[in-house]
């Protein structure tokens, strides 16, 4: 930089450039849901419990996502084919006992945040069963 | 983050399972954030050369110490031993949870007090307040003991067989700061490392100090080669507070990282913190499908599950800091290009603390909401039940974890702010040293696009792996 007119300019312009950005890029997306991830198969916002199962304790068809907005009521339906000792959601910290089938869990997506859903098995371990999503 | 969940629950092709720790996981940076947070990066560094000053600023530390009372208070012998103590203390306390405590790491003292309180904490306090490691490093206390003890009982001090080798320089560091995290992340195989682990863990690297320590002098290997010392020293360059002999000091805002010294190992050392805050953060997210696949050809070749994920997790560590490692060397051939500059090596560490805010913001981006959470655990239950066999020392051990305590929106932008703030403060230093490298004010700037080139990328590297986090 040479003259001090220039670096002002420069300066100029790039603090402009800033908040035209800001606010360009700001109110396009406001209601986005939470990035480029968008949502997932399997995934439900709409009303009907989501089906996840477990199949001597592990999850049929892999970890599922189950993505929801902040303040939905989730709405979970956990079918197992065998006695399990409990499920838990972290975070949430909410556990119900599986020894029979299904488990319901229906609670307000008061946080925000990615939790996981796991089965704690009756032989002490445990394995993801669900990943929770809440959109802000 | 810390993994948990058996090992027999890793499913093919799920490469880790469960993670106990962390009870709440922090969602991806939203597209248009990150679109936002990398522009803003490119914006500011433009801004930022416009206003490039011409003469070094922060190039001597104007070290002035602070009113004598506050000096005492703080650096006296009776603070240096209760400090010495606490460390000790806590040291004793991580060895007996770890073996006599519950295995579940959620419940476990030393599970939360080393991965958290110690290797995160410490560094924010390090920035904060200067080298407080120093005061409460376990082993300085108890290498000084025993030196201590030998003098008075020899009349003279231990001899000292070996001359710490100048061409090591901080490169043992680099290897325990891998070491450490692949006990963290790794080490496991899938799951969690277990108390028993980190205590285990604890005892190898005691032994290993201890030897060193004997071999080149207690204080020697501390300055110069011990881990945590080197890691912790590293941020505490950035804040304002030195202690020099008794003294307390501060210094002009951010003449700190200059002097750091520029030893072999300096960069790898800068290289290694982000490198390993990156792998973390790509585990999960920008890096699990390759870490899938090869994990996967891993079982195919015949290794367990869990070896699978260790092969597979370790390749990938190694290949991320290797990344890290290429691009910091290709921006220093870079700068080699330009007319004046000194041999690439001698260029590469005096480059180094540029880098040493970068590394932290990468910290807070990736650990600030987990940090948030485990904290609360440390101060409630963990405080006051270690062990997890139901004890209540403090009262607290009713308390639990609030993790709504920030929300989703609060979290990113802390973590871009963090990323962008960072690449602020490694731009002026880097600026900043090139005046005093280069001759002519012309071949610093010169110099300077390709740090500039090399910090945007890690900055924009930075918020690309937030935007994949979890995904």
């Amino acid at each position: 930089m040479q003259s001090t007119a220039a670096r002002l300019g420069v300066l100029a312009v790039a603090i402009v450039a800033a908040v035209v950005l800001f606010v360009v890029l700001d109110s396009g997306d406001d209601s986005d849901d939470g990035g480029g991830t968008g949502s997932r198969p399997g995934t439900t916002t709409a009303a009907g419990p989501t089906v996840v199962n477990v199949r001597d304790g592990e999850p049929v068809g892999g970890v599922q996502t189950v993505a929801y907005d902040k303040g939905d009521q989730v709405n979970l339906e956990v079918r197992l084919n065998t006695p399990e000792e409990k499920i838990h959601v972290h975070g949430y910290e909410i556990e119900k006992p599986a020894e029979t089938s299904p488990v319901r869990l229906s609670f307000p997506a008061k946080l925000d945040g990615i939790f996981e859903i796991e089965v704690h098995r009756t032989d002490g371990t445990e394995a993801e069963i669900a990943e929770l999503r809440v959109n802000p | 983050m810390v993994a948990a969940g058996s090992a027999a629950a890793l499913v093919l092709p799920d490469v880790a399972s469960a993670h106990a720790l962390v009870g709440r996981k922090d969602l991806p940076v939203p597209a248009w954030l990150f679109a936002w947070g990398a522009s803003l990066v490119l914006i500011v560094s433009f801004a930022l050369l416009s206003v490039a000053w011409t003469k070094a600023r922060l190039q001597r530390e104007n070290w002035k110490p602070v009113p004598g009372g506050l000096s005492r208070a703080a650096l006296n012998p009776v603070t240096e031993v209760v400090c010495g103590l606490i460390g000790v203390g806590l040291f004793v306390v991580v060895l007996y949870a770890g073996f006599r405590g519950i295995e579940d790491p959620t419940q476990n003292f030393s599970i939360v007090f080393v991965f958290y309180t110690f290797w995160l904490g410490l560094v924010v306090l390090s920035v904060l307040l200067g080298d407080v490691f120093r005061a409460f490093n376990p082993w300085r206390a108890l290498g000084r003991l025993v030196s201590g003890g030998f003098r008075l009982v020899a009349g003279q001090s231990a001899p000292v067989p070996l001359r710490y080798p100048d061409r090591l320089g901080r490169w043992p560091a680099v290897l325990g700061v891998l070491l450490f995290v692949w006990l963290e992340l790794i080490a496991a195989g899938g799951a969690s490392p277990t108390p028993h682990d980190v205590a285990v863990g604890t005892v190898i690297y005691s032994v290993i100090t201890f030897v060193c320590m004997a071999l080149f002098g207690v204080e020697e290997w501390i300055a110069r080669g011990e881990t945590f010392s080197a890691y912790f020293g590293m941020f505490a360059r950035l804040g304002p507070f030195e202690a020099r002999g008794r003294e307390l000091g501060v210094r002009k805002f951010l003449t700190g990282p200059a002097q750091w010294a520029a030893v072999p190992g300096a960069a790898a050392l800068v290289l290694v913190s982000i490198a390993v805050t990156s792998f973390d953060g790509a585990q999960e997210g920008a890096l699990s499908g390759a870490i899938r696949w090869t994990f996967e050809r891993c079982n195919d070749i015949g290794f367990s599950l869990p070896n699978s994920f260790r092969v597979a997790n370790t390749i990938w560590l190694l290949i991320v800091f290797g990344g890290v490692s290429l691009l910091y060397w290709l921006g220093v051939k870079g700068m080699h290009t330009v007319r004046g500059s000194p041999p690439v090596r001698e260029l590469s560490r005096s480059f180094a603390h540029t880098l040493i805010p970068i590394a932290l913001a990468y910290l807070v981006a990736h650990y600030f909401s987990a940090f948030l959470y485990q904290e609360q655990a440390q101060f409630t239950y963990i405080l006051s039940d270690p062990l997890g066999h139901g004890s209540d020392l403090f009262g607290t051990a009713g308390g639990g974890i609030n993790y709504g305590i920030v929300s989703s929106n609060a979290v990113w932008y802390v973590q871009v702010a963090a990323l962008v703030i960072g690449h602020v403060i490694a731009l002026t230093l880097a600026h900043d040293r090139a005046l005093g490298v280069y001759d002519k004010v012309r071949n610093a700037s010169r110099s300077q696009y390709f740090m500039l080139a090399v910090m945007v990328a890690f900055t924009c590297f930075g918020l690309f792996l937030l935007s994949q986090a979890n995904a």
